[in-house]
């Protein structure tokens, strides 16, 4: 598993690695409007679409094996429908008061494609793109400086606060705190520490203002770039089909000739 | 060219119309992309200190909701960030705090993190910001039990509590209209009726919190009615909470009732069927013990400050309200209300009952955000008590949190 601070990010020279991250932002804003708003069949077109590229990239194994994290939410998608769906008509096997309807079957299994499809393709946007790099294009183009610093130092913020437990954890315990043993003595043991790493983690706060102040966090000069995406010239057409297709799919969708 | 498709669907009605899942899904979309836009703009007037506050209330937002969706408790707990910036940097902050941390939420590795789905519900983070900026400013956070402007929370909470026993009333008289029905000018009909009724309990509950703020909850600075008047409210409250909480676990066809092992990736698939009770003597169980602990309130409340909470929770109550509102289209439309969490039995719970995919939806949320957003304002309560003083007052509306 990569580490938190980089995301699913995986290092690697193929052709979707070398697209603008905008460009990817909204082929995936694409297939996210496609996958919801566009009727049933169009997923499986959508799947092999993602299959294709995913195989191009060389990207095929890593895909697969991240369709574990969302195994539980599509298991409850299916188990939840397909035996509790209001006003089934078609049962396929009573059980009690509960009943496996064709109904319920068939709209849990489009409701898992439909996730299905969102994740495989957010997942292969997240294996090409280091956010570093979106954000840098979009601050580049004209986005506040500001929101950027918010995301990326929330990004990294998540495995300082696992740092910053585990060394409070290691300090308790130092000073004689039971953390292991009964239900009782673990939830007692939920305030020594959980209080430590949020009120330390906010008076923290009070530093890193400091520091962002001094140097020139909130000054409105111009300001230069230290890292530069490179924007290949092809990525501006494809941003432009992708902005149609994006239209095109709405339009469909809304009014529905295809349902 | 004709506009007939422009209509909703009903049950079961696939042609020529839109289905309520794509109408959900694009208003998600819309709201989302409106609220972002406008916190974007006033991102620009956020200070420093406020713009480093962001980063750990999203992190704490997504840290203790990954730990809560992992256990599957049916609440959430992944907005205490987001209501403490609010509560410390204004409503907009507040905004974009819950909006980014559900956006990152959904692109982090986290161990047992929500995935995906938490970025469905954005725009409903974005809207509880909203609301704690909101309720900070009307002081929530800072009222003690002698002030006189508690009693407009009193009469919230009167309005709050009409509203609900007028819903109680009619469902067990009149019975609710009935917008399952297959026959189309009946649904619309019952359709309209719904609605109708949703604003007529919605008046009375103004009407009702209009006239108490205006007689019965209209203090004088200094009054001596206020504290009692503050533990009586505590008590029922936790009366009627206790016995609700119970009723929904135990009774005949409560929560348990339902976790007959059919789901394998529910506690191991345990049959737990046995634990609801029958009527007389769940019923009494559930008054005995619902008066056992708002005797408890009542002595609570009535030493030192520990009434001034009652605003806190009025403010989480009513924030808890909204978000159920405004998240039931999203849950229904897009994952039909199973989100892969503990409320996932929730749903199933309310659809056993006979309730439609988006009633079940909307019943699991007026259930669970309530509770979970009183929970969440109660744990930032403290925080805040907690925070030197210091550290509170770097923020722009940091004053809005130092007890008067």
């Amino acid at each position: 598993m990569a580490s938190p601070a980089t995301g699913y990010f995986r290092p690697g020279e193929s052709w979707l690695h070398r697209r603008d991250p905008l460009t990817k932002l909204l082929a995936l804003g694409w297939v996210l409007l496609a996958a919801f708003l566009l009727p049933p069949l169009t997923l499986a077109l959508l799947a092999i679409l993602i299959l294709v590229v995913a195989t191009t990239t060389g990207l095929l194994r890593p895909m697969l094996r991240a369709l574990r994290i969302p195994a539980v939410l599509i298991g409850s998608i299916l188990v939840v429908n397909a035996f509790f769906f209001p006003g089934a008509q078609d049962i396929i096997v009573r059980l009690g008061p509960i009943a496996l309807s064709r109904e319920g079957l068939a709209f849990g299994v489009v409701s898992a494609g439909r996730i299905l499809v969102a994740f495989s393709a957010s997942i292969l946007f997240l294996f090409t793109t280091l956010a570093d790099d979106v954000l840098e294009s979009l601050v580049a183009r004209g986005a506040s400086h500001r929101i950027a610093f918010v995301i990326l130092s929330a990004v990294q913020m998540v495995p300082r606060l696992q740092d910053r437990a585990s060394a409070i954890l290691e300090a308790q315990q130092a000073r004689g705190l039971a953390v292991s043993g009964s239900f009782a003595t673990r939830v007692r043991a939920l305030v020594p520490l959980v209080g430590p790493i949020l009120l330390g983690s906010l008076i923290d706060v009070r530093e890193r203002t400091f520091a962002l102040e001094a140097r020139a966090f909130g000054a409105s000069t111009h300001r230069t770039a230290y890292r530069v995406v490179v924007d290949p010239p092809i990525d501006r057409w494809l941003r432009l089909g992708i902005l149609a297709a994006m239209v095109a799919t709405v339009v469909v969708g809304v009014t529905g000739p295809l349902a | 060219m004709s506009f007939d498709w422009l209509t909703l669907c009903a049950e079961g009605q696939t042609t020529d119309c839109i289905p309520p899942v794509q109408v959900a899904y694009l208003i998600a979309l819309i709201v989302g992309t409106i609220l972002f836009a406008i916190v974007a703009l006033r991102s620009r007037d956020l200070s420093t200190a406020t713009l480093a506050l962001i980063p750990v209330a999203i992190a704490i937002n997504i840290a203790v909701g990954s730990l809560v969706y992992f256990l599957r408790l049916p609440i959430y707990l992944d907005s205490i960030g987001t209501v403490l910036v609010g509560a410390l940097a204004g409503p907009w902050a507040g905004a974009l705090t819950g909006l980014l941390a559900n956006l990152i939420w959904s692109i982090l590795p986290v161990p047992g993190g929500a995935g995906p789905t938490a970025a469905f519900f954005a725009p409903v983070a974005g809207v509880i910001g909203l609301m704690a900026g909101f309720w900070a400013a009307r002081g929530v956070f800072r009222l003690r039990t002698d002030d006189s402007r508690v009693g407009q929370f009193l009469a919230l909470a009167a309005g709050v509590a009409a509203t609900g026993i007028a819903l109680l009333v009619v469902q067990s008289t009149i019975g609710l209209p009935d917008l399952g029905a297959q026959d189309e000018t009946t649904l619309l009909d019952n359709q309209v009726r719904f609605v109708l009724l949703s604003i007529a309990l919605v008046a009375l509950g103004v009407v009702v919190a209009w006239l108490t703020n205006r007689t019965t909850f209209d203090f004088e600075p200094e009054d001596s009615r206020i504290r009692p008047y503050l533990g009586g409210a505590t008590t029922i409250s936790a009366f009627v909470l206790v016995f609700a909480v119970i009723r929904l676990l135990f009774a005949p066809d409560g929560y348990f009732s339902t976790v007959d092992g059919s789901d394998p990736d529910f506690l191991g698939g345990a049959d737990l069927t046995g634990l609801a009770m029958s009527d007389p003597p769940g019923l009494i169980v559930a008054a005995g013990l619902g008066l056992l602990v708002a005797v408890g309130a009542w002595v609570w409340a009535r030493r030192g400050d520990n009434a001034r909470l009652f605003p806190v929770w009025v403010g989480g109550l009513t924030t808890g309200l909204v978000a159920a509102a405004i998240s039931a289209p999203i849950a229904a439309g897009v994952f039909g209300g199973v989100t892969g969490g503990g409320t996932d039995a929730l749903v199933a719970l309310f659809r056993t009952l006979g309730l439609g995919i988006f009633q079940s939806a909307f019943a699991q949320g007026l259930t669970s955000d309530p509770l979970d957003k009183t929970i969440s304002y109660t744990i930032v309560f403290a925080i805040l008590t907690a925070l030197p003083l210091t550290v509170r007052t770097m923020f722009s509306r940091g004053e809005t949190t130092v007890a008067e």
